[in-house]
Formats: C-alpha cells, sequence, structure tokens
C-alpha cells in the first residue's frame, strides 16, 4: 500500500465493519440475556387423534429461552351430541418431562381405556402443568380439541 | 486555570467511574468477555500503538527535515555513530525491524484467537461459544488500530521514499 489516502480509507472500512461486528454481537447478548429472563409457556402446536391406541397425541413447543418440566397432565372429556359415552375426567397423570428451550416433544394424552372410539363432536380437553427454573409456582396449558372439526 | 482543569479532569474521570461500575455491574458474561478482550489485546498493542504513533511523528519530522537521528538510536537502542549519515527513510526502516517481532506476535495471537474462537462455531456451537466471540470482538478493536497505524506508516514511508 502506497497511498496514504487508501490507507485511510481501508482502516475506516475496517474499523466500520469492526464496530458492526462488536455492537452487533453486545446487542445479540443484550437481547438473549433478557429473553433468557423471560418465563417462557409451552403452545401446543397440534392434536391428533389415534383411534387405534385411544390416544389424542399433542405436539408441545417450548419457544422460550429457558427449559421446562411437564409436570402431569389431565384429560377432561365431554361428550358431543352423537355419543353415548358419558364425560369422565383423569386428574394428574405423572408426566415429568423436560422439554429444553426452543424444542418440541410430544405428550400423549391416553383416554379411558374401556371408552369407545371419538365421535364428531366429542372435546378432549387436555391440561399439561409445568414450572420453569424461575418460580417454584405450578402453571398449567390446556388445549381444547374437538374431535371432527376442520382445523384452523 | 489549572485548578480548573483539575477539577475538570476530576469531573471527567468521577462521571467515567460511575458509568464504568454501573455498565459492570449490568454486564452479561459475553460483555466483561469483550472487555476482557479488548484491554488484554491493548495490552498487547501497546508497543505497537507508540512504535508506530513514535514513528509517524518521525516521519512527519523527516518530511519538515528536522529528523534527528538520535529519537531512532533511543526507540531502537542502536549506537548513535551507526545511524548519524542515514537518511531519513533508512532510519524509519531500523525503526520498522524493531517493531516487528512485536508485529508478528501480535498478529500471531490474535490469529490463534481467532482460530480459537471460530473453531467451536464451526463444530456447532459448544458451551464457550458466546464467551469466545466476545474475547474476539474486543481484541478485533486494537488489532484495526494496529492494522490501520501500520498500513498509515507504511504509505508515509513509501510515499517519503518516491520524493527522496
Amino acid at each position: 500500500m502506497r497511498n496514504i489516502a487508501g490507507s485511510l480509507v481501508i482502516s475506516l472500512v475496517l474499523a466500520l465493519l469492526v464496530g458492526l461486528g462488536a455492537g452487533a454481537y453486545i446487542q445479540a447478548s443484550r437481547s438473549q440475556a433478557a429473553l433468557v429472563a423471560v418465563p417462557p409457556s409451552p403452545v401446543v402446536l397440534s392434536a391428533t387423534y389415534k383411534p387405534d391406541k385411544k390416544q389424542v397425541v399433542l405436539e408441545v413447543h417450548n419457544p422460550g429461552y429457558l427449559p421446562l418440566l411437564l409436570v402431569d397432565q389431565s384429560v377432561v372429556f365431554t361428550p358431543g351430541p352423537e355419543s353415548k359415552e358419558k364425560a369422565y375426567a383423569l386428574a394428574a397423570v405423572p408426566l415429568n418431562l423436560t422439554l429444553p428451550a426452543g424444542q418440541t416433544a410430544r405428550v400423549t394424552l391416553a383416554l379411558k381405556p374401556e371408552s369407545e372410539a371419538l365421535k364428531a363432536g366429542d372435546v378432549v380437553a387436555g391440561t399439561i402443568t409445568y414450572t420453569h427454573p424461575l418460580s417454584p409456582d405450578l402453571y398449567a396449558v390446556t388445549h381444547l380439541f374437538k374431535y371432527g372439526e376442520e382445523k384452523r | 486555570m489549572r485548578k480548573a482543569l483539575a477539577w475538570l479532569w476530576f469531573l471527567l474521570l468521577a462521571l467515567f467511574l460511575f458509568f464504568g461500575a454501573a455498565l459492570f455491574a449490568s454486564a452479561t458474561p459475553e460483555e466483561l468477555a469483550f472487555a476482557l478482550g479488548l484491554f488484554g489485546f491493548l495490552l498487547l498493542a501497546n508497543p505497537l500503538l507508540f512504535g508506530y504513533a513514535g514513528l509517524l511523528g518521525f516521519l512527519a519530522e523527516v518530511q519538515a527535515g528536522t529528523a534527528r537521528p538520535e529519537r531512532v538510536a533511543e526507540a531502537t537502542r542502536t549506537p548513535l555513530a551507526l545511524l548519524e549519515n542515514l537518511a531519513g527513510v533508512a532510519l524509519a526502516a531500523f525503526w520498522m525491524r524493531e517493531l516487528a517481532p512485536y508485529r508478528y506476535a501480535y498478529y500471531g495471537l490474535f490469529l490463534l484467537l481467532l482460530l480459537v474462537a471460530l473453531a467451536p462455531q464451526l463444530a456447532g456451537g459448544l458451551v464457550f461459544t458466546g464467551v469466545l466471540t466476545g474475547v474476539l470482538w474486543g481484541a478485533a478493536v486494537p488489532t484495526v488500530l494496529v492494522f490501520g497505524l501500520e498500513l498509515v506508516t507504511l504509505a508515509r514511508v513509501a510515499a517519503l521514499a518516491q520524493t527522496a
């Protein structure tokens, strides 16, 4: 490099790039630290009924930056107009599943073994209780699954 | 006047300490790693920064025609008798040779840090990836200073060599 102006321009461009990189890095670490401080809440992505096993399978996603511990699950069955089955509830079936940050797990809700197959209009309310590392409290998320209804 | 200046300096230092402490208290581990890389490599770059700054000053003197070989003899610890009859550009070459080992050590260590910081990223995010990246970005700041000073010095020496 023989040109002073050229050297200065190259140094300036490099300094801008380094400043950009360092600033972006610090900003990213700050926002990640802020996001980690937000307690996550699981999201149920989909629910599918498996008639042969009498199960409703929920796909539970953890959108946060903290791991979740899924403690137990409850199922409340409400019959629709076509069903002869009576309403029932299965409470507090232990689950003990750790859901890592940003990952999806499958949770199977077992229906009552001696019950009939689901008919259109039946509603299965699956409740999953969970804890997160920032608090000793128990939280719950409930997903309503109406059988035979079109997905939106 | 002196007293006012002293008070201004004191105020500036107090402000600096206050905001520095506030930043330190609210810093994430990655930012501390950034500061560590910055100050560590600033220390490492110290002989180079001051060396190139002194050399640039000497080159300005050479251009103005007021250069004294004593400065080069002092900076490079060479006997003055060896330097007395040399031209300004040749004296600058002596000074640059004095800085070369520091330069190689500095760039070598930076390259090592770059490799160490890049390797876990290529391997898919190990535990200390973020912290190592912070050290790397911190070290990049004095590296740019050193590189820019070096480029400018080389350009000035080349320009002087063309006119001489």
